[in-house]
This record gives structure tokens, sequence and C-alpha cells, in this order.
């Protein structure tokens, strides 16, 4: 199992009267991609926090482990070095860091985990022009700041290029999709189709079911109320689609209430 | 000493004023000069009238010269140049062309100046000219640092670029002080013809870093029509030392006057900008860099005086303070009624990376003019906590994302300063090593 959550409660670090994540089971084995959808609120973007180590949150129960280790224990660089992923919902400015920096300092930081030398300026250049064409980015990318004066498709662009340079094996996309047309969704989804792999995963957390037309993931749960209450295949993508989630909504919630 | 027409004064205050004017009159016993030493006696009582600035007065409100006060300075030794190698210099030396005026303890070294074949016909470079010290007139509003500055003139550098003449080389112009306990009183005059145009690299350093110094200086900048003049103040004394700088410019139609000065070292140091634009369309950038540590107090001000029309003027202040450092800003932009057509915009950014740290900023506008267009902005805080997490999650060390983050933070004024890559690629290297 290269991803296995148990039963995770989760809050925001200063409420404590605000459980969002209320026992949450997912697991990931190496090379699958797995969808998350659900209504607002339901914890999504909270589960993507957890996972990548944002300190806003608190877990309260629960494990996490990547291939056996706690991940939980672990900061969120640590995390990253391991190999854990997060292409951001909101992809952060920084007026002033060259993209090309940026990307070359996270890049030796996980070499340097893996025991690996540091590449030199011409040897990164080099790379990321590969990772580049694979992409099919613009050849400029590099040169301007983190994400500054980038439009919405052009930054979850950036999240993707990053993600490619730094072969994670856990990606975990946070709503890449929202806020973007259906050129630059192409664009997100071709990146993650030409990195799958067999032993790299993926957690798609979306909103909408267009991006999933184009992965197709091999599994999709349905998150609501801070639990997975309904999985399976990529048909109940379009169960989903048709009927909404007021049923399984529904269903669950007279679950809980006989319980 | 007589000291009776001396406002109230603290003991320390009084005993400083004495010693400064010790100091002057055993240098008027040297100066053969007379029309000198009238200057220095008339600034003598100048400054006995106006005593020394107290947190009392509103422009030293959140400045104390206290440590200042607290020594006790002397004039330079007269050295033998000769003494000092230029591989001492090294660790001072930008690694591009330049034209390099060294001033030993303030006492020009030919020897390790260097660069004089790039000198144009139509550059002057003066020293030591009584004549040309005494051109310069304090204005009647010159504080009492500026009145210590001329009590205790001796040397000035009168630098003249004639109409049209392009000096391509930027003027290094590198104040190394080799004495601990001594006072310098830099005075530069910079006069730009009509069309011409300079860069100008002022820079002060200590020789060892347990040199104590005192840079006392005044300058003095003229632009005349369609003049460009671009320059760098890099302050990088002994954190021990301390520095205080009243600079004026003045610009007349079409000039363009563009300036960055960085706080590198002192314990203590306070950089006066003052820019008069007197003509039509002049063009005025004052930027600033102040990396700040341990107790240092970067004390940094800007006058832009408009008084013609389709004036414009940039200012972009940039302070990362950490450990118990102080930073103090304050800057004035003033329209005069005639001055239409106004563009002025003043911006000062401040990053506090440690509970102890405290900027003091006050930024002012006046303006008599009604079809202007001014504004100002101030923030204060700490790292971009979304920031940090982003290239956390990127599996960049915490450490290693705030030393980034900060470096591009601190660094936009010269990212934007257009001069030729080398030295923008120095002046960067230099900050960073502050970091």
């Amino acid at each position: 199992m290269l991803l296995s959550v148990e039963n995770l409660h989760a809050q925001v670090a200063d409420e404590p009267e605000k459980a969002i994540l209320k026992g949450l089971n997912l697991n990931v084995k190496p090379g699958e991609v797995h969808a998350i959808m659900g209504p607002n609120g339901a914890g999504k973007s909270t589960l993507s926090s957890v996972l990548a180590g944002r300190e806003d949150y608190e877990v309260t129960a629960g494990t996490v482990s990547l291939s056996g280790e706690d991940l939980l224990e672990l900061s969120a660089e640590e995390r990253a070095r391991k190999g854990v992923f997060l292409a951001f919902q909101y992809p952060v400015e920084i007026p002033g860091v060259s993209n090309k920096l940026f990307m070359q300092t996270a890049v030796n930081a996980i070499r340097d985990e893996q025991g690996l030398p540091a590449l030199d300026m011409f040897d990164f250049d080099t790379y990321a022009q590969s990772k580049i064409d694979l992409l099919k980015m613009p050849k400029n990318l590099l040169d301007r700041s983190v994400n500054v004066g980038f439009s919405g498709g052009e930054k979850k662009r950036n999240d993707i290029f990053q993600m490619a340079l730094l072969e994670p094996k856990l990606c975990i996309l946070d709503e890449t999709d929202s806020g973007l047309d259906i050129d630059a969704m192409k664009v997100v989804a071709n990146g993650v189709n030409s990195l799958r792999s067999s032993d790299r995963s993926f957690i798609v957390v979306t909103h909408y079911q267009r991006l999933l037309d184009y992965i197709k993931p091999d599994f999709v749960h349905v998150l609501f109320d801070g639990q997975i209450i309904q999985s399976g295949g990529f048909e109940l993508v379009h169960e989903l689609e048709e009927k909404g989630y007021d049923d399984l909504i529904q269903a669950h919630q007279q679950q809980q209430t006989q319980k | 000493m007589s000291s009776k027409t001396s406002p109230k004064m603290s003991p320390a205050a009084r005993q400083f004023i004495d010693k400064v004017i010790g100091l002057s009159t055993s240098l008027n016993a040297q100066t053969e000069a007379d029309a000198l030493v009238v200057k220095r006696e008339a600034a003598q009582q100048q400054l006995l009238s106006l005593g020394l600035p107290t947190r009392k007065d509103e422009d030293w409100q959140y400045t104390s010269i206290q440590p200042l006060l607290q020594q006790d300075f002397r004039l330079s030794e007269t050295v033998s140049t000769a003494e000092l190698s230029l591989a001492q210099l090294e660790p001072f030396l930008p690694d591009f062309e330049t034209i390099r005026l060294v001033f030993v303890d303030g006492e020009f070294s030919e020897s390790l100046s260097a660069g004089f074949e790039y000198i144009p016909d139509g550059l002057s470079i003066e020293m030591a000219d009584a004549d040309a010290i005494q051109s310069i007139a304090l204005p009647e509003t010159a504080d009492a640092f500026q009145w210590i500055n001329e009590l205790l003139l001796d040397q000035g550098l009168t630098i003249q670029l004639d109409a049209q003449i392009v000096l391509e080389v930027p003027l290094h112009i590198l104040f190394v002080q080799t004495q601990s306990g001594t006072v310098l009183t830099p005075r530069l005059q910079v006069h730009l013809g009509e069309a011409a145009q300079c860069q100008l690299l002022q820079h002060f350093v200590c020789l060892a870093d347990e040199t104590l110094t005192w840079v006392n200086g005044v300058g003095q900048i003229t632009l005349e029509a369609g003049a460009t003049c671009k320059q760098v103040v890099l302050q990088d004394l002994s954190d021990s030392s301390f520095y205080f700088n009243h600079q004026t410019t003045t610009q007349a139609t079409n000039s363009n006057f563009e300036s960055t000065y960085l706080a590198l070292g002192s314990q203590l140091s306070r950089h006066h900008s003052v820019a008069q634009q007197q003509g039509d369309a002049a063009e005025t950038t004052q930027d600033s860099i102040v990396p700040g540590r341990d107790q240092q107090l970067l004390d940094t001000r800007t006058l832009t005086q408009h008084h013609a029309l389709h004036g414009q003027s940039r200012q972009l202040h940039k302070m990362v303070l950490g450990d118990a450092a102080r930073g103090v800003f304050a800057g004035m932009i003033e329209v005069a009624k005639g001055a239409q057509k106004t563009d002025g915009q003043m911006d000062i950014k401040s990053l506090l990376l440690s509970p102890q740290a405290k900027v003091d900023a006050k930024p002012q506008l006046e303006i008599y003019a009604d079809d202007v267009k001014c504004s100002h902005g101030c923030a204060a805080g700490q790292i971009d906590e979304d920031q940090l997490f982003y290239a956390q999650a990127r599996g960049i060390r915490r450490t290693d994302a705030m030393q980034l983050i900060t470096q591009a933070f601190l660094l936009e004024p010269l990212e934007k300063f257009q001069v030729q890559p080398a030295m923008q690629a120095w002046l960067t290297q230099r900050v960073v090593d502050k970091l």
C-alpha cells in the first residue's frame, strides 16, 4: 500500500468545536488514480491540506501512512521529500523569486533526500527543458517569478510542471480544475496522463466530472460531512452527474440516524 | 568653550558639542585658507544655537543619538596611504570596470585609485579645493549634523561633468576607514552639465570589523537639463560604526536622478536624501534597501520637492528587520502650487523577522497643486505563511524558503535598477552576504 488513511479525524487548528474530517478511510496502491468528489464543505480541501502537512489543521484521531511510514509525524517539507506532491487549488505567488531558482532549489532538496548529487544551473536547465517539452509548456516558464502575473490557467499549468520536475510518488490535485477553461483543463489532464506510471499514484480532488472524463480515474469516492460515503469505479462519475449527490446524502443521513 | 547661546541640552550633548568644537579649533590651527576658518566658525555658531537633536524633536522622534554621544571621536591622523595594499581592498572592489577614487581615512590615495584611463575630456575631479568646498552653502534649515560636517570641513570632492559628456564607466568613490575612533566628514559636490550622464557608486567601508568610525557626510548633486545620474550609496561600515549623510539633489528640466541607498552596516545610521525638481518633466527615484539585524537602528529619510510641471517621482523602500533591529523611515513628497501634473509615488514595505524587531514609518504628502497624482503606501508584516507552505510543499526547507523569500523581497529595488548586469549582480551579492 502506498497511502493508507485510517479513521482520520481533523479540524481547523484554532477551532476545536469544528471537526471537518470525521473518520475518513482511504487506501491507495501504487499506480492507482483515485478521484474524490463531493459537495462544498464536505472536507475535500481539508483532506488535501492534512495529507500535505499544512499546519492550519490539526489531526485529532486516526493514522496516515506512506509506504508504511507515519506521515503525520513529518513536516510538510519532509513529506514532499518523501514523494508527496500537492497541486494547489490556488498556487501561491512569490514575487521576485524566479521559477527557475525556486524549482532548482526544490529539485535539489528532493535529490538530496534520495542521496543524489545536486544539479547545477546547466544540468537543471537541460532537465527542466525535457519536462517542458514533455508537457508542451511555454519555453519562458522558468524565467518568470513564481506564479506572479500568471493567469489562473498558467498557475495550474506551472504546478503540473513542478509535479513533473519533482517526480513524486503520490500526487494530490486539490481542485486543480477550479476556474479553468476547457483548454487549460486539457493541459492539466494531459499533464497528469503523461505522468501516470505503475509506481505513481494520484488523488484528484474535484467538484466536476469534466476533468475526470479526461483523466479516467480507477476509483471514485464521494466525500460528505468528513467521511467517504460511497466508493466505486469510473461509472460513479456519470451516476453522480445524472442524479447529483442528494440521493447519496439522504441515504447516508438515514443510516446515521438509524445508528 | 562658550556655549551661552545654546539651548537646553543634556550634559552628554553639551560635552559632545564641546569636543567637536575642540576638533574644529585644532583643525583651524592647521588651516591656511582664512575663508575656510571663517566658514567653520560660522558653523560653530549655528551648531551652538541649534544644539543636538533629542527624541523630543519631531524629526528625531524614533532615532536616539545617545549611542553616538557616548563615543569620543578624534580626527584621523595623516598616514601614509602606501601602508595599505591593494590586496587589503580586494573585498570592496567590484568585478566590473570603474573609475576608482579611494580615500583612506579621508585622504585621497592615488596609488590605490585606478581606472583613470576611462576619464574622458569633460570630466574633472578635484580634491581638497577650498574654493570648491566653499561654493556649497548649507541652507538655513540645515540640521546639527550638517553643521558638524561644515565645522570639520577639511577636504571636499568636486566632480564636474561637462554638457553632453556620457561617462560609460561607473565612478566608484570608496571611503576606507582604518583608524578606530575617528570621524570622517566628506563633502561631495557633483555637477552634471546638460545631457551629461554618469553612474556614481559612493561606498563607505571599514578596513576591519573592529574599526569604529563615524561618517558624517554632506552631498550636493546638480543635474542640468536632460542630465541623468544613477547613484548608489553603499553604506557598509562596521557594525559598531555611525553613519549620517545628508544629500541634496537639484534637477533641471527633463533630468533624471535615480538613486538607491543600501544600509548594510553601522549600529546607527541616518541617510537623508532631498530631491528638488526645479525644471519641468524631471524624474526622480529614491529607493532604499535596509537589512537590519542585532541592535541596529537604521533611519532613512527622503524629501521630494516638486516645483515644476509634469514631474515624476518614485520611491520604493524595503526593510527586512531581524533580531532587535529597528528601521525608521520618514518621507515627504511636496508638490508646490504650480507643479501641475506631478506624478509622485512612495512605497515603504517592511518584513519583520522577529518579535523584537520594529519599524516606524512616516510617509507624508503635502500638495498645493490641484491636478496631480500622488500616493503613498506603507506595509509591514511577517513572511507570508502561504508562501512558506507553498515552498515547503515542494520540499524546500523552511529556513531556505525564508531566505529565498526574504532576499527576493529586499532586492526588488535593485531588480529594477537599470545598470549593467555585472554591477547589479555585485550589488546584489553585497546585500545577500548580509542576510
